[in-house]
């Protein structure tokens, strides 16, 4: 899976209609440095040639140089994919809790006010694109109320705090500053937020019918003709065996959730690899472009895989 | 008694009326739209709702809601091509897959898998920006990471379809495969795919107007939704009414083709 992926941005890459070497040798290069240029980047080999070296490349987490910030596109990586992480796994482990809370809550109180409120977000939720969400969150507690900072994540230089793994809060909970720790955390909130409620609605919704369909089996009956309690069944019995599909929706939202982090770091400022990732389409910047996708479709690949491990854990019929 | 009825039929059918007048308003944005939404008028930048503009002004001094309603076309009609050739294309190709099997199967199914290994936004975020950064690029990204879901959603139906009893009689009545892949069978898949491609809709405008907000869709002076919005984030602080309403709109066509899509799914299972 991940050798197609590799694959898949290889073809893209000679998509590009734009001349690479021209791009990287600048405006001012006459057509001989142009063609020195392409040399060096190996660009005149024939194209079976290329893609050997690319996958070489990549096994030497040799990705390319940026044309923009001149650096190795892997260097960037490591600096900005953190702050990314950061905010991908706290806006996963929030909605993925609360999803699972209130689509269970849902099944469970059908007729309860908070159910009904439930149906009318659902459909709200997955009809607000995140970057919107994103600016409202912005108009609304930053502009207006001024409780939370608009934009950017931990300022390092203000706090003093030394960069040492890209996230915020870790660099300054190992640097021992619980000041600079609650200003990171602070900063943290509206971009999480956004990324939170515009994922949450699927997952409510999936737990919610996969419930019902678990509450109405035999089983349920059973355990409540011998008398178990009300909320055993609910979240020891039904809800254990519902959990299997939501899971694998889980990992496959994962996939969106990186998409969606890109559109939020770009409206937040959040000096992460979605904000590199729209400097190198800005710039038409093809080696970042590609490094992206692929870091990013890793990462999609490796939850999906954790989570195909979960399932025995949950239910033993599934052997490993 | 019968008045009374036919009202209830007619409300209860609300989403579609207002499909109705959507599609009018896409058709002729002229009528509903007041002012021109690419004249400029910087004495009157960045002024707040009033009578005269009723979502107010942007940094241009133009009219925000004119600018919705003349984007709607774009937006909207984008969304509806991408939806349409992606079904187009998937079907045919899920189709073709499922009826054939064999080897032609495993060919189509690969390249399925392929693309449905990818984050779809972040795929499409790539493809766009490496065709080039404007609408069509866009169009023809989504265009590409869409069709796999139709494809496999398709051939999975076909597979179904394929026992059935009437294909086995038309089989031995010698009908060619042309005729029984286009009268027999995508014919009985059309349900599922209209009920898919309504939700689509929906999704398509979400993804449309992400692309654009990068930059890598529309480009000024569009006024595409998600160019409207990108603008808007550089005046979060001095104007709330510009990212404000033309979300707002956003989010109601959108959640318009997500509870048609929900209602058509009901019937189906009905």
């Amino acid at each position: 899976m991940v050798w197609t992926a590799v694959t898949l941005t290889f073809i893209m890459s000679r998509l590009i209609p734009a001349d690479p070497a021209r791009l990287a040798a600048g405006l001012q290069a006459g057509p001989e440095q142009v063609e020195e240029v392409r040399r060096q980047l190996g660009l005149d080999l024939p194209i079976f040639q290329q893609y050997i070296n690319y996958l070489s490349g990549i096994v030497r987490l040799d990705l390319g140089k940026s044309i923009q910030t001149r650096q190795p596109v892997i260097d960037d990586i490591f600096r900005y994919l953190p702050a990314t992480l950061e905010l991908v796994f706290a806006a996963f482990f929030i909605y993925a809790f609360f999803g699972i809370l209130f689509g269970v809550l849902w099944a469970r109180f059908p007729k309860s006010f908070l159910s009904k409120s439930l149906s009318i977000f659902t459909v709200l939720g997955v009809a607000m694109p995140v970057f919107w969400i994103g600016l409202i969150l912005q108009v609304v507690f930053a502009a207006n109320l001024k409780w939370l900072p608009l934009a950017g994540n931990l300022s390092y230089s203000k706090y003093q705090v030394e960069f040492r793994t890209g996230m915020g809060t870790v660099d300054s909970l190992l640097g021992g500053n619980l000041l600079a720790f609650q200003a990171a955390l602070l900063a943290m909130v509206l971009p999480v937020t956004a990324l939170v409620i515009s994922q949450i609605a699927v997952s409510i919704r999936l737990t919610r019918t996969s419930m019902i369909t678990e509450l109405q089996k035999p089983y349920v009956k059973a355990a409540r003709a011998r008398g178990v309690k009300e909320w055993r069944i609910t979240t020891f019995d039904a809800l254990r065996n519902a959990l299997n599909p939501v899971i694998t929706m889980l990992g496959l939202q994962f996939g969106w959730l990186l998409g969606g982090t890109i559109l939020v770091e770009v409206v937040f400022s959040w000096p992460g690899l979605g904000l590199y990732a729209f400097n190198a389409f800005r710039t038409f910047d093809y080696n970042p472009i590609l490094a992206i996708t692929l870091v990013i479709t890793v990462t999609f690949v490796l939850v999906n895989e954790l989570v195909s491990l979960l399932y025995p854990l949950l239910d033993p019929r599934i052997k490993k | 008694m019968k008045f009374n009825f036919q009202l209830k039929k007619i409300i209860s059918n609300w989403p579609y009326i207002i499909l109705g007048i959507v599609t009018f308003i896409l058709i002729f944005p002229g009528i509903f739209a007041t002012h021109d939404p690419y004249s400029l008028d910087v004495i009157n930048r960045l002024k707040p709702p009033t009578s005269e503009h009723f979502f107010g002004t942007d940094e241009g001094g133009r009219d925000i809601y004119s600018r919705v309603i003349h984007g709607a076309r774009i937006t909207i009609g984008s969304a509806l091509l991408i939806v349409a050739l992606a079904a187009t294309i998937g079907t045919l190709i899920g189709a073709a897959a499922g009826w054939f099997g064999g080897r032609l199967d495993w060919y189509l199914m690969r390249a399925v898998d392929v693309f449905l290994a990818f984050p779809y936004l972040v795929l499409a975020m790539a493809l766009a920006a490496s065709i080039g950064r404007n609408m069509s690029s866009s169009i023809l990204a989504l265009i590409l990471v869409w069709w796999p879901g139709y494809a496999r959603m398709v051939r999975g139906q076909v597979l179904s379809i394929k026992n059935e009893l009437h294909i086995k009689v038309s089989k031995t009545i010698g009908t060619n495969n042309r005729q029984m892949l286009l009268w027999h069978v995508i014919p009985h898949t059309r349900r599922a795919i209209t009920t898919r491609a309504t939700l689509d809709v929906g999704y398509v405008i979400i993804a449309i107007t992400g692309l654009s907000f990068l930059g890598l869709g529309a480009q000024n002076p569009s006024p595409e939704w998600g160019l409207l919005i990108a603008n808007a984030k550089t005046y979060v602080l001095f104007g709330w009414w510009y990212s404000v309403f033309p979300g707002l709109v956003l989010v109601f066509i959108v959640s318009l083709f997500v509870i048609i899509g929900d209602r058509l799914s009901k019937e189906k299972s009905r």
